[in-house]
């Protein structure tokens, strides 16, 4: 018997990052998305990942919306959004059940008794519960994926709880319903971007995901199949830009211009040999410049930021693991790391991030069914799609109006 | 978050006190409050794009609609073959006179609308006529007919008896197309004056009678029916005030039963026969014709009689023996 098909829904996802703006709208058919628009924009208003100037990043979404109907020809209606930066923060919460039935089997109750009880955790004061993923659950003590009808004496229940400052969620959301737009959800960005590299396989194994944006450095860690911990850095790729802007004492554009195009996250000797030129014309206001220098500053940096990150990382594991001596190897991570973000475009970046995280590391390239968007910066936008799909069922219609009110009010 | 939740909340001495996961899960904790209508102006537009489909969409489907209905309206006849004449009239105006005046005209080309919307309307059974070319190249008639209140029979010098119908507005009428019982059964104009000749023919009097017959017809029908003439004999013209000026409705006498005295005639005034109608709307004609008193064989209600004995007249319908004229 042929299964029928399901009806096709919209899913339209933003990412705001420090430097771009970058929106996608997809068709989901039979499971799958296919792309009716993107849009990408230049971020304004928004500062190593904390938003200084409300009404011009309003302005910078609200085109790049404009922009997502247009190609698209349909309106939005809700939209998923990521969020990353300083003001998002996670940690693990656990609840444990002690198994009642006189035969030691868990129940469904049981499972929901001790989510709830995990979820019964209050957050710090200002904060707002944005998401739980799923961490393994245990069954005294012992790794299981579903514990239902197995023996047992103790649930213990974990997740992994991401806060967001309770004005900035605010804001987010204000923002978009200001365009006559739905919020339907907030995606972790380096979740999101995650979802769009790495496999099941590699989660299993355990995988760190780096996503190195202009503004941030966004980091998840995957252990036996589910997310451990998450972090963010608010250092990202413009400060190597800053940094050579005033190294180079060039303007901002300029080293921008010049960490792209000869930029590297590993200084060699034989670079200080090498003499640039701005415009490559040898004319009337271009200038030279050693590549040496060029390299040196921007590779300081980008190992500086990966030596944070790796850090982070570390702190968070002695958290999680007290008393255990972890180490950040391929014996804890098999699948090594994998590098995205716009920086990861800096050339030899996976081998600095090799030297630094001692992870074998792989630059991470989305795959999408555009060429043009199979880079490293839109790994974001493209797993945000994947993990829209994947962690929500498609946008269902719900009942509007007075009736829905209704609903809600008597709702127990 | 629920109706008790949020009373509980309210009488609640700290607000701050946390109330379980959903207290500061983000949907609990900041509503969603969209907006129909964007406050920018980026925001009008996309609007005014999104809805534009809708738009466009319901013009498209009424102009769909109104095609398919003017197509498929079952009151409009067609009457000639391949659907080259739709027809349409409030009235009886029969076909075939239809179609000899649709017909060709001297040089042998079709006649155009204008040809044939003038040689309708010179028919004075005929109001107006609305004629048009439809894209296929069929021709579409509304015809609005003049409305008949009654007859009037004369007798030209040579032939037979003629019967023409009357409008209200006193025009007269072949009536072509009527049935013969709706012919019979309108009231006779008797005892008039005509100046003119032909369709042409003024009725004297009729200023005062057409609209009599129309609101009789059209407001008291069970009354109009009972009515076999009107005698214009004591209408004097279009002086509705003059004294003495009256509307003579005589009665059917098949109508009445046989156990009582008829009535033959009632009497309205000219000046008043508006008041008079209603008055005998509510008369209870048969219980008067039956009372105590009443012994000759015919009557005549004399509408028209006022009782002078108050400062103003009031109307006072009165039996009176009919006389043989």
């Amino acid at each position: 018997m042929t299964k029928s098909k399901p009806l096709p829904s919209l899913i339209a996802v933003i990412d705001i990052g420090t430097h771009k703006t970058v929106g996608l709208v997809g068709q989901i058919i039979d499971g799958k998305a296919r792309m009716l628009s993107f849009s990408e924009r230049r971020t304004e208003g928004v500062v190593k990942g904390t938003v200084v100037d409300l009404e011009k990043l309003h302005n910078c979404v609200h085109e790049a919306v404009n922009d997502l109907e247009r190609v698209a020809q349909r309106g939005i209606e809700e939209v998923y959004l990521t969020i990353a930066g300083p003001s998002v923060a996670g940690e693990r919460v656990k609840g444990f059940v002690a198994v009642p039935a006189h035969d030691g089997k868990v129940t469904a109750r049981d499972f929901n008794e001790a989510m709830l009880s995990a979820k019964r955790l209050e957050p710090p004061a200002g904060r707002a519960t944005i998401l739980y993923m799923r961490q393994p659950t245990m069954l005294d003590g012992k790794s299981v994926e579903n514990p239902v009808g197995l023996q047992g004496k103790r649930l213990e229940v974990n997740f992994w709880r991401v806060t967001m400052e309770e004005g900035n969620v605010r804001f987010r959301v204000n923002m978009i319903n200001a365009m006559s737009i739905h919020v339907r959800d907030f995606i972790l960005a380096s979740h999101a971007a995650a979802c769009a590299l790495i496999s099941e396989a590699e989660k299993q194994g355990g995988v760190l995901v780096v996503d190195f944006g202009a503004g941030t450095t966004d980091w998840i860690l995957y252990f036996k199949g589910h997310i451990l911990c998450a972090g963010s850095i608010p250092v990202g790729g413009e400060h190597l830009t800053n940094d050579l802007s005033v190294a180079l004492r060039i303007s901002r554009d300029t080293a921008e211009d010049l960490k792209v195009r000869f930029g590297s996250a590993l200084h060699r000797e034989t670079d200080a040999n090498q003499t640039i030129w701005k415009d490559g014309d040898k004319g009337v206001g271009d200038q030279q410049f050693n590549r040496g220098t060029i390299t040196q500053v921007a590779a300081l940096r980008f190992q500086e930021t990966l030596e944070f990150v790796r850090k982070d990382v570390l702190h968070q594991l002695e958290q999680i693991f007290p008393g255990h001596a972890v180490k950040l190897d391929q014996n804890f991570l098999p699948s090594g790391a994998i590098l995205t973000g716009g920086t990861a475009n800096l050339a030899d970046a996976a081998e600095a991030s090799t030297n630094v995280l001692g992870l074998p590391t792989r630059v991470g390239i989305p795959q999408f069914e555009k060429e043009a968007y199979r880079k490293p910066e839109y790994a974001g936008v493209i797993g945000m799609m994947k993990a829209a799909i994947e962690d929500a069922p498609p946008p269902v219609r719900r009942p509007q109006g007075t009736l829905a009110w209704l609903k809600d009010m008597f709702r127990f | 978050m629920n109706l008790f939740t949020r009373l509980r909340q309210f009488f609640s001495p700290r607000r701050d006190a946390f109330m379980g996961p959903a207290d500061r899960e983000w949907r609990q904790l900041i509503p969603q409050d969209v907006r129909r209508m964007p406050g920018d102006e980026l925001g009008r537009k996309r609007a005014a794009r999104s809805r534009l489909p809708l738009v466009l969409a319901v013009i498209f489907f009424a102009t769909l609609g109104g095609i398919v209905w003017v197509s498929i309206d079952d009151t409009t006849a067609v009457v000639a073959g391949n659907g080259a004449l739709r027809y349409k009239t409030d009235g009886f105006y029969p076909v075939p006179d239809l179609q000899r005046l649709v017909g060709q005209g001297k040089d042998g080309a079709a006649k155009d609308v204008a040809a044939i919307k003038a040689d309708l309307e010179m028919d004075t059974q005929i109001a107006s006529a609305d004629v048009r070319r439809r894209g296929d190249g069929s021709l579409e008639i509304i015809l609005r007919e003049r409305k008949a209140v009654a007859k009037i029979a004369s007798l030209p010098g040579s032939g037979p008896m003629v019967v023409r119908l009357v409008s209200p507005e006193g025009v007269q009428f072949s009536g072509a197309g009527y049935p013969s019982e709706a012919i019979r059964n309108l009231p006779e104009i008797i005892d008039y004056r005509t100046s003119g000749s032909g369709d042409k023919a003024t009725i004297e009097g009729i200023e005062v009678a057409g609209p009599f017959l129309l609101a009789a017809q059209s407001a008291y029908p069970n009354l109009y029916r009972e009515w076999s003439a009107l005698s214009l004999r004591d209408c004097f013209g279009a002086q509705e005030d003059s004294p003495g000026s009256n509307l003579r409705v005589a009665v059917r006498r098949a109508s009445q039963p046989a156990d009582r005295p008829v009535l033959t005639e009632i009497v309205f005034s000219t000046a008043n026969w508006r008041n008079e109608l209603a008055i005998l709307s509510r008369l209870d004609l048969d219980g008067l014709l039956r009372r105590p008193g009443i012994t000759a064989p015919a009557y005549v209600l004399k509408l028209s009689i006022q009782n002078r004995t108050s400062a103003r007249p009031v109307p006072e319908p009165r039996l009176v023996p009919a006389t043989t004229r």
